[in-house]
């Protein structure tokens, strides 16, 4: 009897306490839950809005897409230049047009490539990293400068019209231009006797 | 009978506070990749769903989509397959595919998760595909774990130096720079499924910035150009350097891929003192020309940063008129064997592209 009446008292009290300590919980629960919802936004600047929006501005793979599979909608030209004392000469002994995406790069005022046909009209910009320059961030030891001698690649969009290729850099102070008609001449001589 | 009904009164308000606080359970991150990278013809292959954080799944399943691609670079699409299901999960989820696939197969896997985020489920999807060595296509990169369109996330291509002698051990190394590199750093590894890796079949030669040669570049270099990255990775110890749009590194150095990919992916700047170039992008700029230009900066990435977090890009006697906001381990700031972290402003930019691309 005893024994019943102490465990019904302790149930009873044990509910009470555990009522009392559930609701004054309940808002440290609340709050953070609340909290690990903003935080997950603060930490990395990122909504799952922003998270859907990207998913759904992302087109899937194609299979057509893998390296080499892509069909020759997209070409550019590849050739090389000599630097020399910073004097460019182009090679067009290894200039070729080649089957497939040309990455047009980030968008910068730092350096862009504008190609031009015979009356100067802008045919195609890309932002690659400036060809002309180097940068050794290895910890404690950087460099950075211009390269003044040997050979640099370069990747341009294809235009039958193409005539010049200007290197523009920091926000127009400094452009240089080389000529395309060597380069497209012997493009076409090549192509004219694979045929 | 009494006890009975204060007991089940006590044990339905426990419940009903322990579903509360579940409730707010946010869904695990989890990470899918395969090993090895690139697996050569019959070579099984292991496919993990990681967990990264702790998180309620549901359940989940594993599919393979076989197709095949030949010389000239012609594919022949396969059909989905189910591999395995799993209910109510615990700890990581893997499948052995024992005895791996035919050569010039093109495998495509996709892990669909339901999780458990807050009070509801919710569906995440991973589509994964990758080349079985070798990739049959003359002189092009091989797809190793490949995820969207190209021209919607970022290309990252892996060059094998002339001075690696164990290729297993580079390949491995090029799946580590995807797991503990870009997986691993919390901003990259949030934007996780808009990156896409290759490795080239090609060697070039990576030449010490001191000795005044320029990196041999592949022969297939022209290939590459539809990259935002490439990453020459070699076992000698040099002086490193980037020109061209193609950086070397040495092949365990994840904190130099995650440097070197801030610049060719993202545009951030260097955030240490020395004869580096600097720049401040339009959009979601890591480095200020002036000091009230990052102050006014400062209000915009929330609680993470103030007025007080603004420092001139400085170091003993190395002083520039540049100035960030950004943690002094940042990882524009640190390059070498382990990766730091990218801190606020420069996470801002890497989103700042990923929607560019995205959205173009």
């Amino acid at each position: 009897m005893l024994f019943k009446h102490y465990f019904i008292l302790n149930f009873n009290n044990m509910k009470h306490i555990s009522f009392l300590l559930m609701v004054m919980l309940l808002p440290f629960a609340v709050v953070s839950c609340m909290k690990s919802k903003s935080v997950k936004q603060t930490d990395s600047g990122v909504s799952d809005g922003d998270m859907d929006k990207v998913e759904q501005g992302t087109k899937p793979l194609n299979l057509s897409q893998m390296p080499g599979v892509t069909a020759p909608k997209d070409s550019f030209i590849a050739f090389r230049i000599y630097l020399s004392d910073g004097n460019m000469v182009s090679d067009s002994t290894v200039a070729s047009v080649v089957y497939g995406k040309l990455n047009p790069g980030i968008k910068n005022t730092e350096f862009r490539i504008e190609t031009k046909d015979a009356n100067g009209r802008v045919l195609g910009t890309v932002y690659p990293d400036n060809v002309f320059s180097y940068r050794s961030c290895d910890d404690g030891n950087s460099q950075s400068g211009t390269i003044r001698k040997g050979w640099i690649e370069v990747y341009v969009p294809y235009h039958a019209t193409l005539e010049t290729v200007d290197f523009i850099e920091e926000d127009n102070k400094s452009t240089r231009q080389i000529s395309m008609k060597t380069v497209r001449e012997n493009l076409i001589k090549r192509q004219r006797n694979k045929k | 009978m009494k006890n009975l009904k204060n007991f089940s009164g006590l044990s339905m308000a426990a419940f009903a506070f322990l579903l509360l606080l579940s409730s707010c359970e946010p869904a695990p991150v989890t990470l899918a990749l395969h090993n090895p990278i690139y697996p050569s013809a019959s070579q099984n292959v292991t496919y993990t769903l990681e967990r990264v954080t702790t998180g309620t799944i549901n359940s989940a399943r594993l599919f393979e989509t076989i197709s095949t691609v030949n010389s000239s670079g012609t594919v022949t699409a396969g059909t989905e397959t189910l591999l395995q299901s799993w209910t109510s999960p615990s700890g990581d989820l893997s499948f052995v595919k024992s005895g791996g696939y035919a050569a010039n197969s093109l495998i495509t896997y996709r892990w669909e998760v339901k999780v458990q985020e807050e009070d509801k489920e919710k569906t995440k999807t991973y589509r994964v595909t990758y080349a079985v060595r070798p990739y049959p296509v003359p002189n092009q990169p091989a797809p190793v774990y490949v995820q969207g369109d190209p021209d919607d996330v970022f290309d990252l291509v892996f060059i094998p130096d002339t001075d690696i002698t164990d290729m297993d051990g580079f390949r491995n190394h090029c799946r580590e720079n995807i797991r503990n590199a870009f997986f691993d750093e919390p901003h990259t590894r949030l934007w996780r499924r808009q990156f896409n890796f290759y490795i080239n079949p090609i060697t070039g030669t990576a030449k010490d910035f001191d000795s005044g040669d320029s990196h041999i570049v592949p022969s297939n270099n022209a290939q590459l150009a539809f990259a935002e990255g490439r990453c020459l990775m070699h076992r000698v110890s040099i002086r490193d350097y980037a020109s061209g749009g193609l950086f070397s590194t040495e092949q365990e150095n994840r904190g130099t891929v995650l440097h070197e990919s801030g610049h060719a992916l993202f545009k951030l700047a260097d955030e240490y003192c020395g004869n580096t170039s600097y720049h401040a992008q339009p959009n979601s700029p890591n480095l200020w020309n002036s000091q009230a230009a990052a102050e006014a900066a400062a209000d915009d990435y929330g609680s993470c940063k103030s007025i007080s977090d603004v420092r001139r890009i400085q170091s003993g006697d190395c002083i520039k008129n540049w100035w960030k906001l950004c943690v002094e381990n940042c990882q524009m700031k640190t390059s070498g064997l382990n990766h730091t972290q990218y801190d606020c402003p420069c996470r801002a930019r890497i989103t700042a592209r990923v929607f560019e691309l995205t959205s173009d």
